[in-house]
């Protein structure tokens, strides 16, 4: 059964700009008018305000600026069944949290999101940014019934796709540095991290991390990550309803993966790769189990795998590794 | 070629010139050359060969002879990836020599485009030898650990 938040929620993004009475609410609950009051204080709380007119009642004035379990799940359009959403204040990593509710037999699809994470991290233990709650931290656990070997393309195929939602979202196209970063302009506005536990021979879960820089501002960067770093509000010049990008990239992630889990991702991956991809033709260097390797991007293989080509013309081929964008020659 | 009366075949664009010839012997031989003013290109014009991954030897290659030693047994790679022992460069390893292990025990990760995988044990003993250095690419099937069963 919703809760009396959820429906007084419902009820009131329904009418929009319209009024709804207080008497209107209270008989949709079965409470009284003052009761109705009472929840639309925890509302309150949550970060809305409202409007509140004699004869005419309540609508919204202000939607919350963090993340808020309900109005997510009112605005999110595509809702799988058994589809579960936790949002929580602060977590360590929500790729740790969701990788705790599988071990506990939670039922997936689910998703975990917080509006802030103590130990955020990337690759390899690396930390990242993770104190403010104007920004957005997923993570995703699906049971794929897919071959370890067809995940080759995933995180890419995922990539691509929160590209796409968020140029549909702010106008612009970000870009994706193989493999796993979100960029605008050259700064770093997003990043995944994809976590699986393997059998022998099949996929145990997985988890799928998204950490996205939505609406900081630009003086909340510590020094060393200010060049390097930027937010979706700095690109666009005014910030994005988390809450609607929120419910949004679940609907995304969630149909994400039921292509690729059906194998029909191919049919738009090279597509949506090449629009977003920012290294081909670009000079870079990579590094790799502790070897630096310098050429030109010349694309990807079927296997996701960065092909690269020397000085001296020699074609390479790399499954791995840190890419870093030399300086252009000036 | 060999089966066309073709005997140089040449293509240009960007300013990357291919050309192939057959030569003397019959083989084709495949030139290149790169324009100068034009930016080298993205490259469709010579298919990409593979390196080769370099071969990670097996730390004992009579352990790897031996398919069936009694009462032991390997952890094998489900999937090409790069074989960490960690969770990061300042952790300690998943499973040392030495380790007691059971079916699911994480004694590492493979990371396959940025799909950090743990691994599993899938046999319960103790770890008698690690048959991969850390950051090193593994391949489908490779040998990862000897594990004493029991």
């Amino acid at each position: 059964m919703p809760s009396a938040e959820h429906t007084i929620l419902r009820e009131l993004l329904a009418a929009g700009t319209e009024w709804v009475s207080g008497t209107t609410l209270a008989a949709k609950l079965g409470v009284s008018r003052v009761a109705v009051w009472q929840h639309m204080e925890k509302l309150r709380a949550a970060g809305f305000t409202f409007e509140a007119q004699r004869a005419h009642g309540y609508r919204i004035a202000a939607r919350p600026a963090t993340l808020f379990g309900p109005l997510i799940e009112l605005e999110q359009r595509l809702r799988p069944r058994g589809f579960t959403l936790i949002v929580l204040d602060s977590v360590d990593s929500t790729n740790d949290e969701a990788a705790r509710q599988l071990a506990a037999g939670r039922a997936t699809p689910f998703a975990v999101l917080a509006r802030k994470q103590t130990r955020g991290r990337g690759r390899f233990g690396r930390t990242w940014h993770s104190d403010s709650s104007a920004n957005l931290y997923a993570s995703f656990a699906f049971h794929p019934r897919v071959e370890p070997e067809r995940m080759q393309t995933f995180t890419l195929w995922m990539g691509v796709n929160v590209c796409a939602l968020l140029e549909k979202f702010t106008g612009l196209a970000p870009g994706i540095k193989w493999p796993n970063d979100l960029l605008y302009d050259g700064r770093k506005a997003g990043g995944m991290l994809t976590e699986a536990r393997i059998d022998a021979d099949r996929i145990r879960d997985l988890v799928f991390g998204l950490g996205l820089n939505v609406n900081s501002p630009a003086t909340a960067w510590p020094a060393d990550l200010a060049k390097r770093a930027v937010s979706l509000a700095e690109v666009t010049g005014a910030p994005l309803d988390l809450n609607r990008l929120a419910a949004a990239l679940v609907g995304r992630v969630l149909l994400a993966f039921q292509t690729f889990a059906d194998g029909e991702h191919l049919k738009t991956f090279a597509d949506l790769w090449h629009r977003h991809d920012v290294l081909r033709g670009k000079t870079i260097s990579l590094l790799e189990g502790g070897r630096r390797h310098t050429g030109t991007v010349t694309g990807l293989d079927d296997e996701g795998a960065l092909l690269l080509r020397d000085a001296r013309g020699k074609a390479h081929r790399f499954r791995a590794g840190e890419v870093t964008l030399e300086k252009a020659a000036s | 070629m060999k089966r066309s009366e073709l005997t140089e075949f040449a293509v240009e664009e960007e300013g990357f010139k291919l050309k192939i010839r057959r030569g003397a012997n019959g083989l084709p031989i495949v030139s290149t050359a790169r324009g100068s003013a034009a930016p080298f290109p993205t490259g469709d014009s010579v298919p990409p060969m593979p390196i080769p991954a370099p071969a990670t030897p097996l730390a004992n290659p009579a352990a790897a002879a031996l398919k069936d030693e009694a009462g032991f047994a390997y952890i094998k790679s489900p999937m090409v990836g790069t074989f960490y022992r960690a969770g990061s460069p300042e952790s300690k390893p998943f499973a040392d020599v030495g380790a007691k292990v059971s079916e699911n025990t994480v004694v590492c990760i493979i990371e396959a485009m940025k799909i950090m995988n743990e691994i599993q044990a899938e046999a319960k003993g103790t770890v008698v030898e690690a048959l991969v250095e850390n950051g090193q690419p593994v391949e489908y099937g490779q040998r990862l650990f000897k594990i004493k069963q029991g």
